[in-house]
């Protein structure tokens, strides 16, 4: 049975009840937003089974809900599209959400606001699965700033805080400069083909009647949006400091799903990057850089959520490079379990903050394992998927994605990605070893202790997911059927993936360098020798530290010179001359209004002759022009 | 192509009629009877004919009294948004009654009786017809108006509206009586039948016929310049009352608008389009400027009403299937979120009145922002901002009127709704940004059918804005002439 | 065929004149010496004692709709006896339902006491 419409309205449903009456239901509403998302996820698991009876190929399903809008030759139906990438990503989105919702009835208890963030959570969901379940852009696109919204909303959740203010509007702003663009190029592909339904532009890449130069205009406009929705260089910035916002939100929002749209839409529009090879090739490049220069920042992090939230950009760009090579079955895998291991390490990190009264600092924690073992535990297994320890999720998928890479004759994405993982598997450890090995440094009167059942429990299903998510496609030369790829190929393509086992070794040789490297800075008792390293690195350590100055140079080179133009424009055009005319046309109007209205006498007569002029003039009018 | 005779045409106003009076008989039985149960009748009478007249969505075309009343699709989408005016009325009717006490059998009787004259107004085919269906719902409206004896305003409504309402029968009729001097018929088969190629009919008569038919109709839509009882009858009269007029009258008084001058006399329309455009552009502006500088939140809402006629008529300039499919779902969204205006000043009572003076609302959505919040609602969506229903009802207007080279009208009307916007956006800033006063605990009415009511005028204001296409998908079914 | 009005107009014309030129003349010439007595309604010097406007009962109304409702009907009466060979079946329902009409207006009429005069 195919329910891809409860997926949408479940989660719809319990938003519209909780923005409604959740004051009403106080604590409950926790629970009403979980069975909110349970039925979707039901919903969404039952709806997969029914397509997997479908015999391959004709996998696609296009439901029309009604139609929304019909003017000139625009057609435009409320209509969803349920295909194995859909489904793979709604599945993805309803579980890993459920859990998040449970998870977060635990962490935001005593929340004044408590049915709000529940109210924002499902509506969030619900943003997402539309922007998943589109069949046109135009839906997409409304899911998409949809997400922007709650995205906003759930960052600046806590207003109070001046920084979480700041962090939301940064979001905001940042990523619709990406959505500026990706409208624009909404409109090109509209321009050129005459309709926003997804299918048909890309059956009209594939067979060829856009131009190539089209297509590469619009797939580089598509990425924008990408590139701001997925935090990628230049526009990364504002996902470190969406750390602000209440942790589950950043473990749902800012690193399982939201981010993730934009690897989604690439991978949606794959025969436009396979017509347009250097927009791909762009993807690709941006892709691997954004994922070696976040994890050079990660390395030098000392909060918490911010070591995830650069480690999610970095992650995200790997995702990217693999659809810009055109492994898309094996970037939407990498999201798959990248899904899992980071919303756990997002949720780990929360609990470890939890169980520290608000602590995000490394150099504050320490020897946690102790205190928390569950936590620790779980910590474990997401630490072996990032880093791509052999059983565990991560490494089936990051090794696909380079695997490809290196198959389709990239050597210098190859080695700059390898770098990346070898880096990545460096930042994690160090966070591992500084929180929760050596000494405990935690400030006085913190007292750790472990988490409650509602959220040790999605913590474990989730380590779980990312002990063995794996399975899902394990490579055929292990013996595995390589089953998401086959699952997804008639949608995303078939990517040249050759088992190289030179590949496996090399990247596990990385990581396992770097996680020693790790260990001897980080884990022993006192942190003299990270002192002696930073201090050996110098100048480098500053520049990584400062984050580069990006920050620094956005504000100078392009912040202020907008906002001196804008002064302008508030000051001097828009006071003198704008505002002059709107005051203008608005005095004249009342003024009229003022006039005018003593012809409403409130007297009959003066009513009737009102009547008698107007029918004298039109028959005056009839007259002329009969003669 | 002759078409069938059958009287069930007639049904769904048989029903309005038979419930019309057996509430008379059931007062004869036990006089001055007060109750709930007067407006369960009424509501049971207007359902019945909602499901009669939904039953000829299906039929072809029929006619009945010797081709005077015609049952076609676009009669029952007329006549559904009609009896919605009637439904939502009786809704909002006890509770406001009852408080001023009088809440009696009458009162329902002549409501039902209105809702027939005008649902029979949406289907005549014959002039005859048109002006008796027309005296039918004005003069159960004049008693409605005045229906609050006590209240001096509620007088003056009424009195000023028969006075003028007379007045503009005598032109409507005139017209009427030039038409057949002109064509030899009043029936509008046989009208459109004369006046083109291989008719008989004196164009100079019935030139002059359409300018006098356009005074009478343009008085019951309240067009500019026949409008000037309205806001003095709609301040006066008694707030459901008010409703009832703004949505029913002019949703019915359009139907025949576009029956006489779209399907009658299309061949004239070089001759009708350029005064009536005149008057729609007199009607948006001149409404608008004047809602301006009201303080009077119902006389206010008049004058939007007022404003809302010129839009629709702008659709019935354009004369095409776009215009007439636009103009239908204009109605249907104009009656539903003016009845849920006037609803939320019936909700906002002030002690036993009503809080009517823009003063009055400060700081409401402060005290009371889930209600402030709809009424908010519902006036965004008359200014038309997206993605309210009332937003696509104009854009589907303004795309007719541009789609039959009349795009200077959109132009001017759009204009035009920049002007209204900023009255109806203020009522949402006095209520939203400015201080309560102290001691004022506002109190909203707690009755039932006026929570319906709400729910039901946001119910269709939302569909529309969620799912425009699908509703002008039904419009377009409801064309029954081809334009 | 236009030229026949002209009669009519020139009687339109006639008519507005004379009305326009009395009140015009009677405003130009009569004598204007106000006092108080002078403006006060009936100005013969005596002060009325009844309010000058009577009013008529609102039952005159009531007997006087009555009266006309029942002459209608019998006027209806005449030609539908006259041709009431002609559609027997019909034409019996339809007054049937007429005179039905009526008399739930007549009922109500009464049961409201619109029929005691005291």
């Amino acid at each position: 049975m195919n329910l891809s419409w409860l997926i949408l309205a479940a989660p719809l449903a319990g938003a519209v009840v909780l923005l409604g009456y959740g004051k009403r239901f106080g604590r409950s509403s926790g629970v009403i937003a979980c069975v909110a998302m349970s039925v979707a996820f039901v919903a969404a698991l039952i709806s997969m089974r029914w397509l997997l009876a479908v015999p391959n190929g004709g996998r696609s399903v296009h439901f029309h809900l009604f139609e929304w809008l019909a003017v000139g030759r625009l057609h435009l139906g409320v209509d969803l599209r349920y295909d194995p990438l859909s489904a793979a990503m709604t599945a993805m989105v309803t579980g890993v959400g459920l859990l998040i919702h449970i998870y977060s009835t635990g962490y935001m208890e005593g929340d004044p606001r408590f049915h709000r963030f529940f109210a924002y959570l499902n509506l969030f969901v619900f943003s997402m699965l539309l922007l998943v379940l589109a069949d046109n852009l135009l839906f997409l696109y409304a899911g998409w700033e949809l997400v922007g919204l709650c995205s906003y909303l759930l960052i600046g959740f806590w207003f109070e805080r001046p920084a979480a203010a700041t962090a939301a509007k940064k979001a905001f702003i940042t990523t619709r400069i990406g959505d500026t663009g990706m409208l624009i190029g909404i409109f090109v592909l509209f321009a050129s083909v005459h309709s926003l339904y997804i299918p048909f532009i890309n059956r009209a890449a594939a067979d060829g009647s856009i131009t190539k130069t089209t297509a590469t205009a619009a797939a580089l406009l598509l990425f924008m949006g990408a590139v701001g929705k997925s935090a990628q260089i230049p526009l990364y910035v504002w996902l470190p400091d969406a750390m602000e916002g209440p942790t589950p939100v950043s473990a749902l929002i800012h690193a399982a799903t939201m981010v993730t749209a934009g690897v989604y839409l690439v991978v949606r529009m794959n025969p436009l990057y396979q017509l347009a090879h250097a927009a791909a090739m762009v993807v690709a490049v941006i892709g691997v850089a954004t994922a070696l220069y976040a994890a050079i920042l990660a390395m030098a992090e000392d909060d918490i959520k911010r070591v995830l939230a650069y480690s999610t950009i970095s992650q995200l760009g790997f995702m990217f490079l693999g659809a810009g090579v055109g492994a898309n079955g094996a970037a939407v895998f990498h999201l798959i379990t990248h899904a899992f291991f980071k919303s756990l390490l997002f949720l780990g990190a929360g609990s470890v903050m939890h169980g520290l009264g608000g602590e995000t600092a490394l150099d504050r924690m320490g020897g946690l394992r102790k205190a928390m073992p569950w936590t620790f535990a779980v910590m474990f297994c997401a630490w072996g998927a990032i880093t791509g320890v052999l059983p565990f999720a991560g490494f089936f998928s990051k090794d696909a994605i380079m695997a490809s890479v290196w198959a389709g004759g990239h050597t210098a994405l190859f080695v700059v990605g390898a770098i990346a993982a070898m880096c990545t598997a460096f930042y994690m450890s160090r966070l591992l070893f500084l929180a929760f090995f050596g000494r405990e440094r935690w400030s006085e009167g913190v007292h750790p202790h472990e988490s409650p059942k509602s959220m040790v429990i999605p913590m474990a299903i989730l380590a779980v997911a990312s002990i063995f998510g794996g399975l899902l496609n394990l490579p055929e030369g292990l013996k595995g059927a390589a089953r998401l790829s086959g699952f997804l190929d008639p949608i995303v393509g078939k990517a040249n993936e050759k088992e190289a086992l030179g590949v496996v070794l090399v990247m596990w040789a990385l990581a396992a360098v770097a996680t020693l490297g790790a260990w001897f800075i980080y884990a022993t008792g006192d942190l003299r020798r990270r002192e002696t390293v930073r201090a050996r690195l110098g100048p480098v350590n500053t520049l990584v530290r400062q984050k580069f100055f990006v920050d620094e140079i956005y504000a100078t080179v392009i912040v202020a010179p907008l906002r001196l133009g804008a002064s302008f424009c508030a000051g001097v055009l828009d006071r003198r001359v704008i505002d002059g005319a709107v005051n203008g046309a608005a005095t004249l109007v009342s003024r009229a209004s003022e006039v005018w209205r003593k012809l409403q006498t409130g007297f009959v007569r003066s009513y009737a002759v009102g009547i008698l002029g107007g029918a004298a003039l039109l028959v005056l009018y009839v007259v002329v022009r009969t003669r | 192509m002759p078409v069938v005779q059958h009287w069930t045409v007639l049904l769904p106003e048989l029903a309005l009629v038979g419930g019309a009076i057996f509430l008379l008989l059931i007062d004869a039985a036990k006089p001055s009877q007060r109750g709930p149960h007067l407006a369960f009748i009424t509501l049971v009478a207007v359902v019945t004919s909602g499901v009669l007249a939904f039953f000829q969505w299906s039929h072809p075309t029929t006619s009945a009294l010797g081709g005077m009343v015609v049952g076609d699709k676009f009669g029952v989408f007329a006549r559904f948004i009609i009896l919605g005016a009637g439904f939502l009325a009786t809704l909002t009717a006890p509770a406001y009654l009852h408080r001023r006490g009088l809440d009696r059998a009458e009162f329902y009787a002549l409501l039902l009786l209105s809702t027939a004259g005008m649902t029979l107004l949406a289907v005549s085919s014959d002039l005859v017809m048109v002006f008796i269906t027309i005296e039918l719902l004005s003069l159960a409206l004049y008693v409605m108006a005045g229906f609050e004896r006590g209240r001096l305003e509620s007088q003056e409504a009424s009195m000023k509206y028969f006075l003028l309402g007379a007045f503009a029968s005598a032109f409507l009729l005139y017209g009427i009586a030039f038409v057949f001097g002109g064509t030899g018929t009043t029936n509008l088969l046989r009208i459109r039948a004369e006046t083109s190629l291989g008719g008989v009919a004196d164009f100079r008569l019935v030139g002059l016929a359409v300018a006098l038919l356009a005074v009478g109709l343009g008085f019951k839509a309240a067009m500019v310049p026949f409008h000037m009882w309205t806001p003095d009858a709609y301040q006066g009269a008694p707030t459901p009352v008010t409703a009832f007029m703004a949505g029913g009258t002019k949703a019915a008084a359009f139907a025949a608008l576009l029956r006489v001058l779209v399907l009658s006399v299309p061949e004239l329309r070089w001759d009708w389009q350029g005064p009536l455009a005149a008057l729609t552009v007199l009607t948006v502006v001149f409404a608008s400027i004047i809602a301006v500088s009201q303080t009077d939140v119902k006389r206010m809402l008049a004058y939007s009403s007022i404003s809302h006629a010129g839009f629709v008529a702008i659709a019935v300039v354009a004369a095409s299937r776009s215009g007439i499919a636009a103009a239908l779902v204009y109605l249907l969204v104009y009656t539903a979120m003016t009845i849920g205006a006037f609803g939320c000043v019936m909700l906002f009572r002030d002690g036993d009145g009503e809080r009517v003076h823009l003063a009055k609302y400060s700081g409401l959505g402060v005290r009371r922002p889930a209600a402030a919040a709809l009424f908010a609602f519902f006036l965004f969506s008359l200014a038309g901002i997206p993605p309210t229903g009332g937003f696509w009802a104009k854009w589907y207007v303004f795309f007719a009127a541009i789609r039959s080279h009349h795009a200077w009208l959109a132009i001017v009307a759009v204009g035009a709704s920049v002007i209204a916007a900023f009255f109806y956006v203020r009522v949402a800033v006095v209520m939203f940004m400015q201080e309560p006063p102290e001691g004022d605990e506002m109190e909203l009415d707690s009755s039932v059918g006026l929570k319906i009511a709400l729910a039901l005028c946001l119910l269709v204001v939302v569909a529309v804005g969620v799912a425009p296409g699908f509703f002008l998908h039904l419009a377009e079914k409801a064309l029954p002439f081809g334009g | 065929m236009l030229a026949s009005y002209l009669p009519i107009a020139f009687l339109l014309i006639l008519a507005g004149a004379f009305a326009l030129v009395s009140v015009t003349l009677s405003r130009l010439i009569s004598p204007k010496d106000p006092s108080p007595q002078k403006l006060m309604p009936y100005e013969c010097g005596i002060a009325e004692i009844d309010p000058p406007v009577e009013r008529f009962p609102v039952r005159f109304y009531l007997v006087a709709m009555l009266f006309v409702i029942f002459d209608v009907e019998v006027i209806l009466f005449f030609p539908w006896a006259l041709s009431f060979k002609s559609f027997p079946v019909f034409s019996l329902i339809a007054m049937s339902v007429f005179i039905f009409m009526l008399g739930v207006a007549f009922v109500y009429e009464w049961r409201n006491g619109g029929l005691e005069w005291d």
